[in-house]
């Protein structure tokens, strides 16, 4: 694991290099990443408490392992993680980081109804009216990571059911979170999906949208910018989703889809720019 | 713009608090705004070469083929092709490819550029010319065979199975037994 962190971090020191308008991102990427390393040797056990005989019988009806809307769990480790995760935004911004991490001691803040908050968002849409331009929410993804290393956990424990299982839903099988990446791979090129949530990755049809399942292929397509032919954007005409896709297949070397996300945020921008979201 | 699915471009909601910690996207966007965007679009389709009938699919921008490869959710192939299968992308874009008919002529030692319809005529002349002196109606114990030892046809390996077919119904009709394709050499 140690080597694969330093070889990441490489592949990032050299991002920068190429880069300069993700040095700030992946600066902080870069310190979440070791800092995860850290507490994914704390994890010690399943705080999900994942009744192990209904794995299949939930795979088989599409339920993901883990009930983040209704489910309450025991989220000591998670909460002190992301405790450690605001200590990287503090030095980005020192009062307002403080006021959270003081409210979230004070028990002003409940760490629990966060995490809760930023899963059930996914399916009510409209409650991000309040939107800005152009910002990336460090706070929202320091939520998602906080609960990393014991999804991690669920992932290497539970993986090899769920692939065999063939799960072939367009969301994650441990969270039921949206993926936020897909990797073509393999000699067959199939694509897997990537849950940023989880670090799980599951096979799933090459043409065919995750969000919404159309396979029409003259109403899905993909596009691609010059000079980077190792990713691109598939989008969906009928739900107006898009995922980013990276093929390494060329390469020659297994990307860190962490990485790659924040790497080509330009994709993202250009998506959303498209009318996708 | 909404783009909470992905936990970025926007600011949290309400129950989140109303953070200001936010990493501002303006250089990423500055990166991406000159950025030129290509659309493609994937469709699949079953190899027209031989009886396996691999799946493929074919990336078009315009009409126009720019990617070939195998199908990884097809259950014959699984992504793979045979060399031909692999090579199809060609059958398409070609820049080697004849697109003119040739004719050299007997003892000749150029090629020349011809008309199909000259070329069709040829054709038929030199087939009715070469059929007409070689047509058996009979073999040797005298059972009827109508067929036209002269003429063999070798070909094609950029036919596929429905052009075959009907290549193969006509050189019958003409008599030839001496019909081979490039699969089996």
């Amino acid at each position: 694991m140690v080597q694969v962190l330093k070889d990441t971090l490489k592949t990032i020191d050299g991002y920068k290099n190429m880069n300069p308008h993700y040095e700030e991102l992946l600066n902080i990427l870069e310190e979440v990443l070791i800092l995860r390393e850290m507490y994914r040797r704390k994890v010690t056990g399943d705080i999900f408490n994942v009744e192990e005989s209904l794995i299949l019988k939930k795979i088989a009806g599409g339920l993901p392992l883990v009930d983040f809307p209704e489910g309450t769990f025991e989220l000591e480790g998670p909460k002190e993680y992301f405790i450690a995760l605001l200590k990287i935004a503090q030095k980005r911004d020192l009062n307002e980081t403080d006021e959270i991490i003081r409210k979230l001691n004070a028990g002003e803040i409940d760490y629990g109804e966060m995490v809760r908050e930023s899963f059930t968002l996914l399916q009510d849409e409209d409650a991000s009216d309040e939107s800005e331009e152009g910002v990336f929410d460090l706070l929202d993804f320091l939520v998602e990571e906080s609960l990393r290393p014991a999804l991690e956990l669920l992932s290497e424990k539970y993986g090899d059911i769920i692939t065999g299982a063939k799960w072939s839903e367009g969301y994650c099988p441990i969270c039921g979170r949206e993926p936020k990446m897909s990797e073509l791979k393999g000699e067959g090129g199939s694509r897997f999906l990537f849950c940023g949530q989880c670090g799980f990755e599951w096979q799933f049809k090459r043409i065919k949208c995750p969000f919404c399942g159309n396979e029409d292929q003259q109403t899905l397509a993909y596009f691609t910018i010059e000079e980077e032919e190792k990713y691109r954007v598939d989008v969906c005409n009928v739900c107006n989703k898009y995922i980013k896709a990276v093929d390494f297949r060329k390469a020659e070397k297994e990307p860190n889809l962490d990485v790659e996300d924040i790497a080509t945020l330009h994709l993202d921008i250009l998506a959303d720019e498209e009318g996708y979201e | 713009m909404d783009v909470s699915r992905r936990g970025f471009l926007k600011i949290s909601s309400a129950a989140l608090m109303a953070s200001g910690i936010g990493i501002n996207l303006k250089p990423v966007a500055a990166h991406a705004q000159p950025l030129k965007i290509k659309y493609a679009k994937e469709t699949t389709t079953i190899c027209p070469y031989c009886a396996v009938g691999c799946g493929i699919i074919v990336s078009t921008r315009g009409g126009k083929v720019i990617n070939t490869e195998g199908d990884p959710d097809h259950p014959v192939n699984r992504g793979s092709l045979c060399s031909k299968g692999g090579s199809i992308y060609q059958l398409s874009q070609n820049k080697n490819r004849l697109d003119k008919p040739l004719y050299r002529a007997p003892y000749s030692d150029k090629w020349e550029e011809k008309s199909w319809e000259w070329m069709i005529d040829k054709i038929a002349r030199n087939v009715k010319k070469s059929r007409d002196k070689s047509f058996v109606f009979k073999n040797e114990k005298g059972q009827v065979v109508n067929r036209t030892d002269g003429i063999a046809s070798v070909g094609s390996a950029a036919m596929d199975n429905e052009e075959c077919f009907i290549y193969q119904k006509l050189l019958r009709g003409l008599g030839l037994v001496y019909i081979e394709h490039q699969a089996r050499i």
